[in-house]
């Protein structure tokens, strides 16, 4: 393993590891345009110039590939190299039109951070441009991408993108020299599923996200890191949010995954939770809101059946977009309050697509985040399902319906679904439904309690591939709605006089504990992939594991 | 004098196979298939054959890298971009004798391994490419190129390619790319295109002059072709001679012929009447060389070196006494900015900037900063782009103007007189009867301070 | 849209039969669609990239790298003036003003009646004929105020 040295520190690296990707994992900051660790290397922006011992010429980090006892010095530490990138920036100026107050970059642009870096920034410059390259401002590519091809540097991160990861090649650079301007041919609207990403990837302000743009200063925004809900694949993310709002989702690297990426309908499925339709108080099915405690006993009195025979079950349905902590509670409540029950997770063909790819990248057609927790929970039987429950009601096989559902975060409920949670509402005499919104698909409930939806409280999830992800909490639920597990804590309190703990890593730990598939698991260091992956039965479909560029 | 590239260069048809054949066209290419494809490699590297392109870099070792394997096609790309300022030897190659191109061709495509070779040719010589073209359609009728070369169960196919108006596909990555049919932007190195070229696949790029010297040397002998020249200067160089000069064209020089003699003699000395002033050696890429500095150079890689400047493609470009420096610059500077690629950030913008700095100067709205700009805007290009453009658009830049600083100087504004203005000339007793106090006052107005930068 | 002519479409599909490789025939797709239509805009750009499979940004790009692809539509013949060192050093600049002066047009223009466009280029290797020059694809040199308009008065006949 050849072992380099950066800035006097040293670290072994896997043959063909390159200068710039031993320095990240050091710590030592490299100043980079062009470089992407998920794109192929081009080059081509020069700001990661290094000098290296016996070379004599500076070298980019990006594609330079450690030798054995090589050292490396970078701007931080090298004035030859510094003074190097600082005729870099210089150069990038020249045609840059410093338009930094009204870009919406400002605050997260490589650019301007480098130009104040106090080793390698640029505070004075010769350069007196009295006529700068005029190029086009403000091109709408479509409904995510804003283009001002002035502010762009030639990086060619987009470009790579569309070409080699979404494969749709839209982005091109046309002419030479320093008239060289980014292009969709004939400024047509992105038809990329991916193009969010474009947005994240610009250094600079070139590219811009049209949905996210003017809305906040970025230094006004906390963040968050957690997962994507909406489908079975659990990008990795940011939550960047101010003022209990949740204002972009961003993508978070992580290899296993999603490499650097997420999906559109992913990057604003926040949308959804922000939306004026939440469900913020309890609500009886006359439309009478109630306040908690009385809440709690309306679903005891509606729960409490007085079925002597014992002969008819309750229906207990968990979607899979349920926490496995919520889903936890959830089957202790059902298996501990009620010896006659069925419990199930399934309102479609979950099973069928957990693994199942929409496309070539990310997306996947099961829009829930925890198909496979629900899985490893038990949570299914044969027969089973909504489908099986519907025919059991029709039969008047039901003496109640408990239901705790989350509305997908990608794309609207499927209308078979929708119907059949409908019509199953309208066949139980009682039915408490624990969720987020107010569903027209709903109204039947006898009893409607609302709980936190994605992103309003702390849990994990279990992708596809059974990687265990935690999913955080940056926002506060609205009005009264409560994180699932809280309310399930309450109803069980109810039900058995014992009051679990809500905590999120006991819970976890307890899922260790039980749950075979989660041995050895700890909540502390997340995400891990479950040693066992895949379903005992093959029932389900496992589609091509992790990632692919075109 | 032994002439190794221009033989036949004069002989009426000899872009006729048979009259070429007469010539001996073709027999190193079968002295090269009677060898192994090592000796050939073996036998160039002793030959101390050097690329012509402009880089000089041994020929035989360029070829060493190449490890042929069973599911990796090899390919041959002669490099016919010819594109340097000042130069057309190639053209000249080409046009007079294609079929000692071609045979260059075959000899290295056989000893790198390459079952394909194409001729990538600018597209401006679109009208060489008839030529070209009927000289391969000759050669596979003959059986010469082929699926079984001469005879010898060697198979050969070799295309030609246009390109289309672009002096970065000259650079031999770029070439590449044109060829892929991508913007010509150079590639990052490594992988270099030995193990990773053409399609990804192991490809070795050589320029026209260079593949024309192999037939001599199979014939011939490396021994022999080491004999000529001096030291690290194997053979001839085909020297393209333009400019203020009384017979202009392409001649092959011995390697270490002085080179005010070769101007006086082949070049027949300027025109009537005037001096030599400056000489640009080898294409506009390489630093300009005063009449005093050009005194005692030889044509050969390490005079020329020694001189500070280098032998290139062999683009000697003669200036005479009315030249002038500070257009002729400009022009030069245009080129470069108008050829580069725009895919590294130095070049990109160091050329635009760098013309457009000259650009004012000639207008008369230079500052009086300018020529100290122009040298750091290159010390800030040099050795940190991508492809050698960037160094090489500073070559000229940097040398006209530390060569002939007092032409360019005559163009900047008359430096600020740095005593304060109430002692300046014509100010006078008034002027001093004001003195600080009346700075004072002129200065009460707000004054903006100077322009900070930000952004 | 016009459809590319069978022999275009023909020597196309030889450049893409060279490797197995679609991409690798766009220079030559380019080059063969601009001596037909005389330019490769957005239409021919279009074309080009269904033939090839090619996104028409991709094509785009690459047609707008190269001088000789014109986007615009030129003259039925291109007289190209070279510009380079060695015919500045040559008396190039002051020719070539005269050219367009007399013609009426800039560089890259195209006369009136649309026949002929003239550009200043760079250096086209052809330095010992300075001040030189390209008819379409032949050299002309060394050229003079007559010889130029000795060229103009046939071109117009």
């Amino acid at each position: 393993m050849p072992l380099v040295t950066v800035d006097g520190q040293q670290i072994e690296v896997e043959p063909g590891a390159t200068i710039i990707q031993a320095a990240d994992r050091l710590g030592v900051e490299i100043p980079r345009f062009c470089y992407h660790p998920d794109l192929r290397p081009e080059g081509n922006c020069r700001m990661c110039l290094v000098q290296v011992e016996g070379f004599a010429r500076l070298v980019v980090a990006c594609a330079t590939p450690v030798t054995d006892g090589m050292v490396v010095s970078s701007p931080h530490t090298s004035a030859e190299t510094a003074e190097a990138v600082q005729g870099v920036l210089e150069f990038l100026l020249i045609n840059h039109p410093l338009d930094c107050p009204i870009c919406d970059q400002a605050g997260e642009c490589s650019l301007q951070d480098f130009y104040m870096h106090p080793d390698y920034g640029l505070h004075t410059s010769q350069v007196d441009v009295v006529e700068k390259v005029r190029k086009r401002k403000r091109i709408e590519l479509g409904p995510r991408i804003v283009l001002d091809s002035e502010r762009c540097v030639m990086c060619s991160r987009c470009v790579r993108f569309s070409a080699d990861i979404s494969g749709l090649a839209e982005l091109q650079f046309i002419h030479r020299g320093n008239r060289v301007e980014l292009i969709a041919f004939e400024d047509r609207a992105l038809e990329d599923p991916y193009a969010g990403n474009l947005a994240d990837l610009c250094p600079v302000g070139a590219l811009t996200s049209r949905d996210f743009r003017f809305r906040r200063r970025v230094w006004h925004l906390a963040h968050t890191d957690s997962v994507c809900a909406g489908c079975s694949t659990g990008c990795n993310l940011r939550i960047d949010h101010a003022e209990n709002r949740i204002e972009r989702l961003v993508p978070r690297r992580n290899p296993a995954v999603n490499s650097s990426w997420i999906c559109d309908e992913g990057r604003l499925s926040y949308l959804r939770a922000n939306g004026p339709d939440r469900l913020s108080q309890p609500l009886l099915s006359g439309g009478e809101e109630v306040a908690w405690p009385d809440g709690i006993r309306h679903a005891q009195e509606l729960l409490a059946t007085d079925d002597a025979s014992g002969t008819r079950p309750l229906l207990a349905l968990a979607s899979a977009s349920a926490t496995n902590e919520s889903l936890l509670l959830f089957k202790h409540l059902v298996t501990r309050a009620f010896p006659h029950h069925r419990l199930d997770f399934r309102l479609s063909q979950e099973t069928d697509l957990v693994g199942a790819r929409q496309d070539h990248l990310l997306r996947r057609w099961d829009k829930h985040p925890n198909t496979m927790g629900a899985f490893y929970l038990g949570f299914s039987e044969q027969p089973g399902g909504l489908d099986d429950y519907l025919q059991a009601a029709e039969a008047g096989d039901c003496v109640a319906l408990v239901l705790l559902y989350y509305p997908p975060l990608v794309g609207d409920e499927l209308p078979p679904v929708a119907a059949a949670l409908a019509r199953l509402l309208e066949l139980c005499p009682h039915s408490v439904v624990l969720t987020t919104h107010r569903l027209p698909y709903l109204k039947g409930a006898s009893l409607s309690l609302p709980v936190a939806a994605w992103a309003e409280e702390e849990g994990t999830y279990t992708n596809y591939q059974g990687t265990v992800q935690h999913s955080a909490k940056a926002t506060e639920p609205p009005g009264a709605a409560r994180e699932a597990t809280a309310v399930l804590a309450d109803l069980l309190h109810t039900f058995t006089n014992h009051r679990p703990s809500t905590a999120p890593e006991v819970l976890f730990a307890e899922l260790e504990h039980t749950v075979a598939a989660y041995r050895g698991l700890d909540y502390q260091h997340l995400p891990s992939r479950l040693a066992s992956v895949y379903p005992p039965e093959g029932r389900m479909h496992y589609g091509e594991e992790g990632f692919s560029g075109r | 004098m032994t002439r190794i590239l221009t033989r036949h260069t004069d002989q009426p048809d000899q872009v006729q196979l048979d009259v070429a054949r007469r010539g001996g066209a073709y027999q190193g290419f079968e002295a090269a298939l009677s060898r192994s494809r090592q000796e050939v490699i073996q036998e160039v590297e002793a030959s101390g054959l050097r690329g012509r392109g402009g880089a000089g870099f041994p020929t035989g070792r360029k070829w060493s890298f190449i490890h042929p394997a069973p599911d990796r096609p090899v390919y041959l790309l002669c490099n016919a971009d010819e594109s340097e300022p000042g130069t057309f030897k190639d053209h000249y190659l080409l046009k007079r004798d294609p079929h000692l191109v071609l045979e260059g061709i075959a000899i290295a495509a056989y000893a790198i391994g390459a079952h394909k070779a194409y001729l990538y040719l600018r597209g401006e010589y679109a009208s060489l490419a008839m030529v070209m073209a009927g000289a391969i359609e000759q050669a596979k009728a003959a059986g010469i190129l082929g699926d079984s070369c001469l005879g010898s169960g060697y198979g050969l196919r070799v295309s030609i390619q246009l390109g289309a108006g672009a002096y970065i596909c000259g650079e031999e990555t770029g070439l590449i790319q044109s060829l892929e049919g991508r913007r010509a932007y150079p590639r990052v190195r490594p992988p270099f295109p030995a193990s990773a070229g053409f399609l990804d696949q192991p490809t070795v790029v050589n320029n026209v002059e260079t593949l024309a010297n192999l037939p001599w040397i199979m014939t011939e002998g490396a021994d022999r072709y080491a004999g000529v020249g001096t030291g690290r200067s194997a053979g001839t160089k085909l020297v393209s001679l333009s400019g203020q000069v009384s017979r202009p064209g392409v001649y092959e020089v011995t390697m270490g012929r002085p080179l005010l003699q070769f101007l006086n003699e082949e070049g027949g000395g300027m025109p009537p009447g005037r001096q030599l002033k400056a000489v640009i050696p080898g294409g506009t890429s390489v630093p300009i060389l005063s009449a005093d500095e050009a005194a005692g150079v030889t044509i050969d890689y390490e005079s020329m070196q020694a001189a500070g400047t280098m032998l290139g493609s062999g683009g000697m470009i003669a200036f005479d006494d009315t030249a002038q420096m500070p257009p002729a610059l400009l022009r030069i500077a245009e080129f470069y900015a108008h050829e580069s690629c725009g895919e590294c950030t130095p070049c990109r913008e160091g050329t635009g900037w760098m013309a457009w700095v000259l650009k004012r100067l000639l207008a008369g709205e230079g500052r009086v900063n300018d020529l100290d700009l122009l040298l750091r805007t290159g010390d800030n290009m040099e050795g940190r782009t991508i492809c050698g453009l960037g160094d090489a658009a500073v070559q000229p830049v940097q040398s006209f103007i530390r060569k002939f600083r007092p032409e360019f100087e005559a163009l900047l504004p008359p430096a600020p007189d740095p005593s304060p203005p109430w002692q300046r000339h014509g100010h006078g007793p008034r002027s001093a009867r004001m003195g600080p106090p009346a700075v004072e006052a002129a200065l009460s107005e707000p004054v903006e301070g100077p322009p900070t930068a930000s952004l | 849209m016009r459809r590319l002519s069978d022999r275009a479409l023909a020597e196309i599909e030889t450049a893409r039969r060279e490797e197995d490789s679609a991409r690798h025939a766009l220079l030559t797709a380019l080059r063969v669609v601009q001596e037909e239509r005389r330019q490769v805009g957005p239409d021919e750009v279009v074309q080009i990239a269904a033939l090839l499979s090619l996104s028409p940004a991709t094509v785009e790009g690459v047609a707008r790298f190269y001088d000789q692809i014109s986007e615009e539509a030129t003259g039925r013949q291109v007289l190209s003036l070279c510009r380079g060192i060695s015919c500045q050093l040559c008396g190039a600049d002051p020719l070539a003003r005269e050219v367009l002066d007399n013609l009426g047009i800039e560089d890259g223009g195209r006369t009136q009646d649309g026949s002929l466009t003239v550009r200043l280029v760079e250096c086209i290797g052809n330095c010992d004929q300075a001040p030189t020059g390209m008819l379409d694809t032949a050299f002309v040199g060394p050229l003079t105020s007559t010889v130029l308009s000795e060229l103009l008065t046939r071109w117009r006949r």
